[in-house]
């Protein structure tokens, strides 16, 4: 089972960028793949917002053939359906496969993950881990 | 054509104003370069910073076949070109443009000392 964790840590985001110019150098990866990272729970909600959840959901469980095709399993206007569907695409939990539909192109929304977790360490677990 | 996924990276912040910025960043090595133009150096990237509350807004520097390096801001959707200099030149034009568009500096320690 593939699972996206959602969890929540505070550190300076250009320390993370600069692991960049490290992985290349010493040839190091520095691969957080099915992570995001939020620094706060205002964060990770808004991240993750309810609709998004529901739209994860139902591409994971019913596997709609196109983007319309989502939006009416979740009865939602598809032009709505569909920034929330680049946003999972954006956060690299869903993709968009290309589909040739006559002269146009439709995308066809398929999950990468089949679970969405949050996360969050209590300073007692984290210290304890630490050690 | 084989990719080594060498970076992969995503977090979410808080911006001062309350905003938020989502950050998206991967990097890989491409082993056999077929296209030397599409991923200078061997590079293949994807490199985002967006609004979560609101995705119309954002930032995009990537490269891919047929392509090369490019940079889409907001919903312009063919993309601008950009001469290939080196990795660091590209992280820094993903930085100005981030700057540009959402008022945030996200790299300010990033052309400093090396750790």
């Amino acid at each position: 089972m593939k699972t996206f964790t959602f969890k929540l840590k505070k550190f300076p985001l250009d320390h993370a960028i600069k692991q960049m110019k490290i992985a290349v150098k010493t040839n190091k990866p520095y691969v957080h793949t099915g992570v995001m990272y939020c620094d706060s729970f205002d964060s990770m909600m808004r991240t993750m917002t309810a609709s998004r959840f529901e739209a994860f959901l139902a591409i994971a469980e019913k596997k709609p053939a196109s983007i319309s095709a989502l939006a009416k399993l979740l009865n939602k206007d598809t032009s709505n359906v569909l920034r929330d569907v680049r946003v999972l695409a954006d956060l690299k939990i869903i993709e968009l496969i290309e589909v040739p539909n006559g002269e146009r192109i439709s995308f066809k929304p398929v999950a990468l993950y089949d679970t969405i977790v949050f996360e969050c360490e209590s300073k007692a677990e984290k210290k304890a881990s630490n050690q | 054509m084989k990719a080594s996924l060498i970076y992969d990276f995503e977090y979410t912040v808080n911006l001062p104003d309350n905003r938020k910025l989502t950050v998206s960043m991967d990097l890989y090595r491409i082993d056999a370069i077929e296209a030397p133009l599409d991923y200078p150096e061997g590079y293949k990237f994807s490199w985002i910073a967006f609004n979560p509350d609101n995705n119309l807004e954002r930032v995009l520097v990537d490269c891919h076949k047929g392509k090369g390096p490019h940079f889409h801001i907001d919903e312009e959707g063919q993309g601008i070109s950009f001469e290939w200099t080196s990795l660091d030149d590209a992280m820094e034009l993903f930085a100005k443009k981030v700057k540009d568009r959402f008022d945030v500096d996200i790299m300010p320690s990033l052309f400093g000392d090396e750790e």
